[in-house]
Parts: C-alpha cells; structure tokens; sequence
C-alpha cells in the first residue's frame, strides 16, 4: 500500500477520534462554564450510559438505534441526578471541593463498573454504519470514521446555534457569564445549571456510544479519554466552541500520525507535551482572549 | 498568639499548642515504634505503606493545602524517586546511598523543570499539566524499557540489612515520616509557610506584600518534588518488586485526595487522609475490587458534608465540646 494512502487513513483515523475528544471537550465545556466545576468523573458517567445500550440491546434484543435513544435518555437522567447529588448540595462551598467529588466519583463509578462487567469485558459493540471501507478518490478509507466526523461537526453546529440563537441557550450563556446578575433578570439559575448537567451528559454518552465500536466496550475505555478531552478543552480556551473543536481535531490527528510514524510507545508523552507547549505559548487556549478576574 | 487566614480554601490557625506538637509527635513515634512487635508480617507491610504515603503526603500538603496549587503530578516524583533509586543501583551498581543522592539531585531538577513552565498556568490548566506529567512519567518507565524493565518491571534495589528486611525497611519509613513531620511543621510556621499562606489567599495582594509568588510556588513544588521523589525511593526498598502498573496517575490522584480529604494545610489531616486510604479497606474488610468504590464514596460523602476534611471535623467536634464545656463552668 502506497505510503499517502497510510497516511491519508492515520489522519482520517486521527480526524475522528479527535473529532470524540471534541465531543466529550464540549461536555465537559458546557459544565464547567454553566455549573463551574471541572466534572472528572464525565468519561465514566459516558462509560455507563453506554453499557446501559449494550444491556439494552442484550437483554431485551433492540435494534442499535433504539437502544441508543435510551441510552441516551439514561444519560440525561443521570446527568439530572448527579448535579443535585453533587453540584446542587455543594455549591455554596469551595469548587475545589466539588472537583475533587468528581474525582472521587470517578473513582467509584469505574471500579463499580469494573466489579458489575469486570470478568468478560471487552465487549463489542455495533456502530451505525457498516465499518467496510469506502472509495474517496484513490484512497481506501473507513465509513464510521467519516460517519463519527460528520456526526461530531453536526453536533457542534447543533450546540453552537442552540447557544446563539435560543432563548434556553441565551439563559445559559448569561448564567456562565454572571450568576448573580443572571438571577435578577429572573433567570431560573438552578434550573439552568441542572440542564447544563443534563446535556453534558447526554453528549457525554453520544461521544461513549460512537467510541464504542472502535475500541470495544469496557470498563477502561474512558480512562485515557477523559484526560485527553479536558486538554483538548484547555486548548479550546474553555470558553469557545470552535477552539474546543479545532483543538480536538489537530490533537487526534497529531496524535495518530505520532503513533504511526515516530513511535507508539511514546506517543502519549508526545501528546501532552504538544498540549503543554501549546498552553506555554497561548495560555489562553487556541482562539480565546485571556480573561483577568477580579482581585 | 492565634493567626486565622481564612481565604479561598485555606484556613489554618497557627496554634498555641506548641508543647502540645513535641507531645503529640513523641506520641505517635513511640506508638509507631512498638506496633510492628506486635504486627504480623502483613499489617507490617501495610503500616509500611503508611509511612511512605503518609511522607508524600505532608509533603504534597505543603503545595496544595498552603501554596493552594493544585497537583495531580506527584506519582511522577514518586516513579521518578522509585526507578532512579533502582536502575543507578541494580543496573549501574552505584552504591545505594549515592544512588540515593544522586536520584534526589535528579528529582530536584525535574521538579523544577516542570515548575518552570507549568508555573505560568493557574488553577484548572495547572491541574491538567500536572496531571499530564504524571502520564508522560508512566510513559517513560514503559519507553526506556531495557533500562526500567517497563510492563513486566525490575527487581528493586536491596539495601544492607541489619534487622528483618520488612522490619528495616518500616522503621526507615518511620524515620523519614518523622522527619518530614518536623521538616514541614518548620516550614508552615516559618516565613515561607506564611508567604505560601498569603499567596494561595490572594495572589496579588502577596505582591502588594512584597511577596514573589513565583518563587514561592516553585519552592513549594521543589520542596513537595523531594519529599515524593524520597517516597519512592522508600517504596522500591520496601517492594520486592517494581513494574509501571503502581505509578499510574491514579496514584497521583490518590496522594492529592489524602490530602484534601484528611485536610488542606494540616498535619494530622495528611496523616488522616494517608490512614484512610490505606486502612479503610483492612478494616471493612473488603476486596481489592470494592475498595476503591468505598475510597471515591468516602471522598464524596466527605467533602460533602466536612469541606474542611476530617481535621475540619475534629476541629468541630471539639469546639463543641469546649463550649458545651464553657457552658456548664
């Protein structure tokens, strides 16, 4: 196989697992600005949204897309639970102390997911599309990761014209900008922050549920992941979408085309030191103006 | 003489009880001296681990609960501490205590070579490099895999013995927690704590101060680099065995949550926090699979219900009863 073919399908390869860490950078995005706190357990919380489609499909035989709808209906509920477990009941005090019950969280979700599956994982899942190549130009490339691309661009689109152009997307934004002032407009703050929980969520799951097939199933999938999706969301500036998607996709591809050509083993200290030169030179992230607090 | 610094997450009252440290420390060294004569090999190996951990941790504590920067970075150190110690001493044959110096040296310098940059990122993107360190650092042990012995691990070094292996390698520990006490209850009370103190309260009115945060925060991370590194350098003379599986960034996380939990800018809270870890598990007798399930449900209903760790819950618990006592005088 010619040399541009390898390297054409590295990218492509790189373009659409970027393209997830955006998805779950976006996530985790949308809770850190409305609800500020950083939520480390968002990998795990996708992890079992997405075993509940696997069960769903197992036990009660339902087709793929199905099972999804509820998984995704399963996120959003957890997504709900979580945040008055955890954001709601703790908001008066220290974020630290919120961020490190994520971690916390995290910790436990996994190993129970790991103590409930633990003895047969990996598991395979189905993807939407068939994974057999197709024919773009001269070059052999794979149809979920063309499907993965463009279902990640579209739902970036979604959430970028939902945030400028909705009333609930307009909420949103004002409560990320300034809680205080965004309560006296009459804005239901609470209520915004629980749906900003509740959508993270669900995009958690989508991003679990399109990472499945290519990685099997398992407790540990989303280990990696999630670190890679809160750089990726550093990148992003944490507070602008196109950045966190840019971001995501440069960082799959650079990480894949590392992984092929220099080497595999180094490669994930290759990637975080791109991402610390990147934050060293633009501390701000990719696209975004540096912000001063207050003193 | 009573400071209170209340401020963005720390509080810490300079007590008067300063005999009451000398008794309490004499205490605890005489407590942990007598145990292992009356532990079985295994509770030796975990009061171990507890010395070792608990050391990193008042170490850490030093960056996070008085600097108040965050890092999930400390389970490199560790490796760091770890592998050099073994690879100068078993691969090269230096002798062990210069392989010892020479790991620390090394140490320092990485700690500052990593404080350098990550020093110009603040909260969130300053917890995110740390913790990208921490993985580079695992990276590294299974990339120079002739040297490190990367997934499938390296015996460790051993050290020359003059009592029961287990035995030395506790009251070394022991030894060095001690220390480290000393060390860091020196440092919170000195000129440095209080500068680290009034930087994780407020940046800028530090400089207003004439305080240089940089300086401060590299020293905390240098400072808290040596302890962690020295730790690792305990672990691999107490383990038989060295691989790349205990120093993932979880450990990282762990040692961060000890010292969160037990509480920030605390002696007895990093010890407290180390113990849960280490003994939560023994005494709810639970396997290894569930422990960690009950250590991430504790770090929740914890920081739910005590923000300031459970030293902030003792600390309540006797305020009450002083003044419950107060009352009925």
């Amino acid at each position: 196989m010619p040399v541009g073919t390898l390297f054409i399908q590295q990218v492509v390869a790189g373009l659409a697992s970027g393209a997830l860490y955006a998805l779950l950078a976006l996530a985790v995005v949308l809770v850190f600005r409305v609800s500020r706190v950083a939520n480390f357990a968002q990998g795990e919380m996708a992890m079992i949204s997405t075993f509940v489609a696997y069960l769903l499909m197992e036990r009660t035989g339902m087709p793929l897309l199905l099972a999804l709808f509820g998984d995704l209906l399963f996120a959003g509920v957890l997504g709900f639970i979580l945040y008055f477990a955890i954001a709601r009941s703790m908001s008066a005090g220290d974020p630290l102390n919120v961020t490190i019950s994520t971690l916390g969280l995290q910790i436990a979700l996994n190993a129970a997911a790991l103590s409930v599956w633990g003895e047969t994982q990996p598991f395979p899942f189905p993807a939407i599309v068939s994974v057999s190549p197709v024919r773009v130009g001269s070059f052999l490339i794979s149809q979920l990761h063309l499907a993965i691309i463009a279902a990640v661009l579209l739902a970036a689109l979604g959430l970028f014209l939902f945030f400028r152009y909705t009333m609930a997307g307009l909420a949103a934004r004002a409560v990320a900008l300034d809680r205080t002032v965004a309560a006296l407009m009459g804005i239901p703050v609470e209520r915004v922050i629980a749906q900003s929980w509740i959508l993270g969520s669900v995009l958690g799951a989508l991003a679990g549920a399109m990472f499945a097939p290519l990685t099997f199933l398992s407790s540990f999938m989303m280990q990696g992941f999630l670190l890679k999706a809160f750089s990726v969301a550093i990148l992003g500036g944490m507070t602008s979408w196109p950045g966190v998607v840019v971001g995501g996709l440069l960082f799959g591809v650079v990480e894949n085309v590392v992984s092929g050509y220099v080497s595999n083993v180094w490669q994930p200290a290759i990637s975080y030191i791109t991402i610390i030169l990147v934050l060293l030179l633009r501390p701000a992230g990719l696209f975004s103006t540096l912000y001063r607090g207050r003193v | 003489m009573h400071e209170d610094f209340v401020g963005v997450g720390v509080q810490v009252s300079a007590r008067r009880r300063l005999n009451g440290f000398r008794t309490l420390l004499v205490a605890f060294a005489v407590l942990m001296g007598i145990i292992p004569l009356v532990s079985n090999q295994y509770v030796l190996g975990l009061l171990t681990l507890f010395c070792i951990y608990a050391f990193v941790a008042v170490g850490l504590d030093l960056l996070v609960g008085n600097c108040g920067q965050p890092s999930f970075g400390h389970s490199g150190f560790f490796a760091l501490g770890s592998y050099g110690l073994a690879v100068l001493s078993v691969h090269f044959g230096v002798p062990l205590a210069l392989s010892a110096v020479l790991t620390l040296i090394l140490t320092l310098l990485v700690a500052l070579s990593v404080a350098v940059p990550a020093l110009r990122l603040r909260d969130l993107s300053l917890a995110i490099a740390t913790f990208a360190f921490a993985v580079i650092a695992q990276t590294a042990i299974v990339g120079l895999t002739p040297l490190t012995g990367g997934v499938q691990g390296m015996a460790s070094p051993a050290m020359p013995l003059v009592m029961n292996r287990g035995l030395q390698a506790y009251f070394l520990a022991l030894l060095f927690l001690l220390l480290g006490i000393i060390l860091s209850r020196n440092l919170v009370q000195s000129r440095t704590g209080r500068a680290w103190r009034a930087v994780a309260t407020n940046e800028v009115a530090a400089i207003s101060m004439g305080i240089k945060p940089y300086s401060y925060k590299t020293l905390a991370i240098v400072i808290s680099a040596a302890y962690a590194g020295i730790g690792g350098m305990l672990f691999a003379l107490e383990s038989l065995h060295l691989s790349n599986e205990t120093f993932a960034p979880s450990l990282s996380i762990a040692f961060f949550a000890m010292v969160v939990v037990g509480g920030r800018a605390s002696l007895i809270g990093s010890l407290l926090g180390t113990a849960l870890y280490v003994f939560l598990p023994e005494f709810l007798q639970i396997n290894t699979a569930v422990a960690p399930i009950v250590f991430g449900l504790v770090i929740l209903v914890t920081l739910r219900f005590f923000p300031d760790g459970l030293v902030g819950l003792s600390r309540r618990l006797l305020d009450h009863a002083a003044a419950a006592k107060g009352a009925r005088a």
